[in-house]
C-alpha cells in the first residue's frame, strides 16, 4: 500500500491518537460565524417585523372586509383585457430579446475562454453586476423622463435591467463548453469571430435559448409594476381600477394575470424541455405523455425507414441528399422544426417591436436629452434627509430582505424538498408541492404586497411577507432542482447500509445539494433586496418609499443616490455570497 | 460445495424481469458463511442484479431469496433496514458524499443503527467517530479523516467506502464491481484489503468481477452469469488462468464470440468437462 501524503490540515502524529474531532478552519469557522450572525439577525428581524398582526382579529376582519367590497369578482371587457394582454406581452418580449442581443457579446467578453483580454473581462462581468443590482423599474422611471410615456422606456427599462442575469447565464455557458471545436477552427486558420460563431454558438444555443425563455417567465412576472408609472398594459388597468377601489375588477384582472403568467411557464418550460432534451423521467401526467408521446415518434420512424432501406441503398435520408449534387437536407425532420421554429421565434420579436406603438423618434432624440439629465443627477444630494434617516431606511430595506429570506428558505426546503423526486414518498406529493410552486410563482410579489397591505396596513411587515412568499416559487423550485441533480449512488449507499428515509436526505441528498442551495439563497437575498426596494411603490417601507417620493418630485441627484445606496447593498450581498460558495465547494 | 444448512445467501428460481428485459432468469445459488464467492460475467449478465437482490434493493419478480436466514419477500420497510444492517455493501463507483469529510462518510455507514437524521461530524456519537477512526485506521486512510471525500484519488475513495462498509458489524460484505473503476495497482490493494478484512472478521463476502485474473487470485468460488442465467459454478482450486480464461469467454453474451470459442474447445477435453449445459456448446 503506497503511503499516503500528509495532508496539510490533517494532524501531523499520524501513529498516536488521532483527534475525532475536525481541526480548527479559520475561513469554515468564519463562514459558520457569519451564516449564524445572519440566521440570527433575519430571525431578529422577523420578529422586530410583528408579523403577529396578520393573525389577529383585525386582519381578520380587514381581509372579510375586503372579500365583501371584492365581491362580487369582475372581468373587464374581452376588448381591453386583450390589448393590455397583448401589449405587456409585447413589452416583455421586446424587453428580452433587445437584452439577449445585447448580452451576447457581453458575454463572449465575459466568459475566461473567449474574452479577449482579462481587463475586458472584468469590465464586461462589471456592467452585468452593474444592471443586476439596478432594479428594472429604476432604469424605467429614469427613461421616462427623457423619453416620452409609452412602451419604448419599459421595453428599454427592461432590457438593460435583465443584462445582468442573462450575460451572466450565457457567460457561465460559454465556460462549460466542449474546447477542442474551437481549437480546431482555430488551427485551421479561423479568426476570433469565426471561433465564436462556429464553434461556440452551436454549442451554447440551446443553452441561451432556455436562458432568455426563463428570463421572459420573470420579466412577465415583473411587468405588473409598469402600471404604476403609467405604462398601458394589463398593470396599468389593474392600478387605474385600484385607485377607483374597484375591487372586483382589480381582483379579475389579477386572476387573468396570474393564469398568463402560469401559461407562459408552462409554454416557456416546455420549449426549454425539448431544446435541451432534458429526457422527462417524472412519474407526473406531463411526464408521462411526454415518454408517451416520444416512443410514439420512435416507432413511426422505425416503420417510415424500414421500407425506405430494403428497396434501394440510394434512397434519401435524413443524413443523404436525394438529388445528387444537392448540397442541402431536404426541407423535413429536425431541418423542419428548426426553421419553422426560429422563423416563428423572429416573427413573434419584429411582432413585440411592431405592436405596442413605440415612438422611434426617442430612439434619436433620447440621446440629445440624455446629457442634459444626467448632469440633473449630480451632485449626490440626499434631498430633505439626514444621513441617519437615509441609515434607518437602508437598514430597513435589509431587514425586509433578511426577514422574507428566512420565511422563503424555511418555506422552500419543506416544499422545495417533497418536490424532488428523490426525496418525496410518492407521486402524488411531489406533484401537489410542483404545482403549489407554479402557483406561487404565478402570483406576483406586488399583488401579494397589496394583498398584505390590505389585512395589516402599510408598513414593512406585508412587504415582508409578500417577498417572503414569493420566493418560495422561486428557491423552492431551484432547491427541488438542485436536489434532483445530486448523484444518486450515495443516496443508494445510505439505503443499502439500511439508514430510514429521512437519514438518506440528511447524509446523501442534502450535502451534496448544500452548495447549489447557498448559491440560490443568496441569489434570493440579492433578489430581495432589489426587491423590497420596488415594493416601496406601494408603501410596503423601507428605502423603495423614499426613493418614489423623489421621482415623484423630480429630485434626480435623490434618485441617484438612492440607486448608488441600493447598489452599493446588493454589491456587498454579491461579495459576501462569493466568498460563501468559494469556502463551501 | 453448498451446505444447504447453513447458507447465509440462498435463492430458488430467482427470476427478476424489468419492463421488457428478464435480467435473472432462475438463479439458483447458495452462499456459505465464510467463503468468498466471485459472479463472474460482462456488463448486461446480471451480475449486480443479483448482488443488489441481497440486501433487498431489487425485488424478486418471482423465486425466492433468503438471507441470513429471513426471506426477503416477507421484510417491509423496517425489517428490511433492520437486514441491510448486518449486509455491506461497497460499490463501483464508490458513492461517497464528495462534500462531506472522509470521516463523517465513514460515520455514515453506522446510520443503520442510529436514531434521526444526522447533519454534520459533530451530531454522530463520540463512540461512532472512535470507531470510524479506526475502521479508517484498519485501511490506511486515518490521515485522511477531515478532507473532503472527493480530493481522494480512486483507490483511496474505494478504501473509504469499505471502512464506511465495517461500520455495520457486517456478517455479509456484498462488492459490486469493486475495483472496476481502479487501476491495477490500486485494484490488487482494494482486493487484498478485501480478502484480509474477510478473513480477519470472518466474513461472508460476494463480489462480483469481469477480470479473471482477479477471480482466481481473491475468490474461493466463481459463479459465472450469462445473460442472466447460471452457467457456472465452480471452485477456483487448481483452475488455471487459461482455463478460466476459456470459461469466462464462454459466459459472453457475444454469439459469434461462443461459436469461435466452441469450435477451441472442441479441441480441448479439460475445457470441455467445464462448460455446463447452458444448451449452447
Amino acid at each position: 500500500m503506497p503511503a499516503p501524503a500528509l495532508d496539510a490540515g490533517a494532524p501531523a502524529d499520524a501513529g498516536s491518537a488521532r483527534s475525532i474531532r475536525p481541526p480548527f478552519d479559520l475561513e469554515k469557522t468564519s463562514l459558520g460565524v457569519v451564516l449564524v450572525a445572519l440566521a440570527a439577525v433575519s430571525v431578529w428581524s422577523l420578529g422586530h417585523l410583528e408579523m403577529g398582526a396578520l393573525f389577529g382579529e383585525r386582519a381578520r376582519d380587514n381581509i372579510v372586509g375586503f372579500m365583501g367590497r371584492a365581491m362580487p369578482i369582475e372581468f373587464p371587457p374581452v376588448g381591453e383585457v386583450a390589448s393590455g394582454v397583448l401589449v405587456t406581452l409585447a413589452i416583455v418580449i421586446a424587453g428580452t430579446a433587445l437584452s439577449s442581443a445585447l448580452s451576447a457579446p457581453i458575454a463572449f467578453w465575459a466568459a475566461r475562454n473567449t474574452t479577449p483580454h482579462p481587463v475586458v473581462r472584468n469590465l464586461a462581468r462589471g456592467v452585468g453586476v452593474l444592471s443586476r443590482s439596478i432594479p428594472e423599474i429604476v432604469f424605467v422611471i429614469v427613461l421616462i423622463s427623457v423619453m416620452h410615456l409609452g412602451p419604448l422606456p419599459a421595453v428599454v427599462g427592461f432590457g438593460l435591467h435583465s443584462i445582468g442575469m442573462i450575460s451572466k447565464l450565457y457567460a457561465d455557458a460559454i465556460e462549460q463548453i466542449d474546447e477542442g471545436p474551437v481549437l480546431a477552427i482555430r488551427a485551421a486558420g479561423g479568426s476570433r469571430f469565426q471561433q465564436n460563431v462556429t464553434g461556440v454558438l452551436p454549442q451554447v444555443a440551446p443553452s441561451w435559448i432556455a436562458t432568455s425563455l426563463h428570463r421572459l417567465d420573470i420579466n412577465l412576472r415583473g411587468s405588473v409594476l409598469l402600471g404604476w408609472v403609467n405604462v398601458k398594459g394589463i398593470g396599468y388597468d389593474m392600478h387605474h381600477y385600484q385607485e377607483m377601489s374597484h375591487w372586483g375588477m382589480v381582483i379579475g384582472i389579477a386572476i387573468i394575470f396570474f393564469v398568463m403568467c402560469v401559461l407562459m411557464e408552462i409554454v416557456s418550460s416546455t420549449i426549454r424541455g425539448a431544446i435541451l432534451k432534458t429526457e422527462p423521467t417524472g412519474r407526473g401526467l406531463g411526464a408521462r405523455l411526454a415518454r408517451r408521446a416520444a416512443a410514439r415518434r420512435a416507432a413511426r420512424a422505425g416503420e417510415g425507414a424500414e421500407p425506405a432501406a430494403a428497396s434501394s441503398t440510394t434512397t434519401a435520408t435524413a443524413d443523404r441528399p436525394a438529388v445528387p449534387g444537392r448540397t442541402l437536407p431536404p426541407m423535413r425532420g429536425s431541418r423542419l422544426t428548426t426553421t419553422l421554429g426560429g422563423l416563428a421565434a423572429v416573427a413573434i420579436v419584429v411582432w413585440s417591436w411592431a405592436y405596442p406603438g413605440i415612438n422611434w423618434a426617442d430612439m434619436i432624440d433620447v440621446w440629445t436629452k440624455l446629457p442634459d439629465r444626467l448632469s440633473n443627477m449630480f451632485p449626490l444630494s440626499l434631498g430633505s434627509k439626514s444621513w441617519e434617516d437615509v441609515g434607518g431606511m437602508i437598514g430597513e430595506t435589509v431587514l425586509i430582505a433578511l426577514a422574507a429570506t428566512l420565511i422563503g428558505l424555511v418555506l422552500s426546503l419543506v416544499i422545495g424538498s417533497l418536490a424532488a423526486r428523490n426525496v418525496a414518498p410518492n407521486a402524488a406529493v411531489r406533484a401537489v408541492c410542483r404545482g403549489l410552486l407554479v402557483g406561487i410563482r404565478g402570483i406576483p410579489e406586488l399583488i401579494m404586497a397589496i394583498i398584505f397591505i390590505v389585512m395589516i396596513g402599510m408598513g414593512p411587515a406585508p412587504g415582508a411577507l409578500a417577498l417572503g412568499i414569493a420566493g418560495v416559487g422561486l428557491l423552492g423550485k431551484l432547491i427541488a432542482d438542485s436536489m434532483e441533480e445530486v448523484a444518486p449512488g450515495p443516496e443508494v449507499a445510505a439505503r443499502a447500509a439500511g439508514a430510514t428515509r429521512l437519514q438518506v436526505y440528511a447524509t446523501a441528498t442534502l450535502p451534496q445539494a448544500a452548495p447549489a442551495i447557498f448559491g440560490h439563497l443568496f441569489y434570493l437575498i440579492d433578489h430581495n433586496v432589489r426587491s423590497s426596494t420596488v415594493l416601496g411603490i406601494v408603501g410596503g417601507g423601507g428605502v423603495g418609499f423614499w426613493l418614489f417620493n423623489a421621482v415623484r418630485l423630480s429630485q434626480y441627484d435623490v434618485v441617484l443616490t438612492i440607486t448608488v445606496l441600493v447598489v452599493a447593498v446588493v454589491l456587498t450581498v454579491e461579495l459576501v455570497s462569493m466568498w460563501v460558495r468559494r469556502v463551501i465547494s | 460445495m453448498a451446505d444447504h444448512g447453513t447458507a447465509v445467501i440462498r435463492t430458488r428460481e430467482l427470476v427478476k424481469q424489468f419492463d421488457t428485459t428478464t435480467a435473472l432468469n432462475g438463479v439458483t445459488v447458495d452462499i456459505t458463511p465464510g467463503e468468498v464467492v466471485v459472479l463472474l460475467g460482462l456488463s448486461g449478465s446480471g451480475k449486480s442484479t443479483l448482488l443488489r437482490h441481497f440486501n433487498g434493493l431489487e425485488a424478486a419478480t418471482s423465486g425466492s431469496v433468503e438471507v441470513l436466514g429471513q426471506d426477503l419477500s416477507t421484510l417491509g420497510g423496517r425489517g428490511l433496514r433492520g437486514l441491510r444492517r448486518r449486509v455491506s455493501m461497497v460499490f463501483q463507483q464508490f458513492e461517497l458524499v464528495g462534500p462531506l469529510s472522509v470521516l463523517e462518510n465513514v460515520c455514515s455507514g453506522a446510520l443503520g443503527s442510529l436514531r434521526g437524521p444526522r447533519l454534520g461530524l459533530l451530531t454522530y456519537p463520540t463512540a461512532v467517530r472512535r470507531r470510524a477512526l479506526d475502521n479508517l485506521e484498519r485501511v490506511g486512510l486515518g490521515d485522511r479523516a477531515f478532507q473532503r471525500a472527493d480530493t481522494l484519488s480512486g483507490g483511496q475513495q474505494q478504501r473509504v467506502a469499505i471502512a464506511r462498509a465495517l461500520m455495520q458489524d457486517p456478517e455479509i460484505l456484498l462488492a459490486d464491481e469493486p475495483v472496476a473503476s481502479l487501476d491495477p495497482e490500486s485494484a490488487t490493494t482494494v482486493m487484498a484489503l478485501i480478502r484480509e478484512i474477510a478473513r480477519e472478521r470472518e466474513l461472508t463476502v460476494v463480489c462480483s468481477l469481469h477480470q479473471v485474473e482477479l477471480a482466481l487470485e481473491w475468490g474461493d468460488r466463481l459463479l459465472g452469469l450469462r445473460a442472466g442465467e447460471l452457467v457456472l459454478e465452480t471452485s477456483t482450486q487448481g483452475l488455471t488462468k487459461e482455463r478460466v480464461m476459456a470459461i469466462y469467454r464462454s459466459v459472453a453474451t457475444d454469439e459469434a464470440q461462443v461459436r469461435e470459442l466452441r469450435a477451441e474447445l472442441s479441441a480441448q477435453d479439460a475445457a470441455q468437462q467445464l462448460v455446463h449445459a447452458d444448451g449452447t456448446i
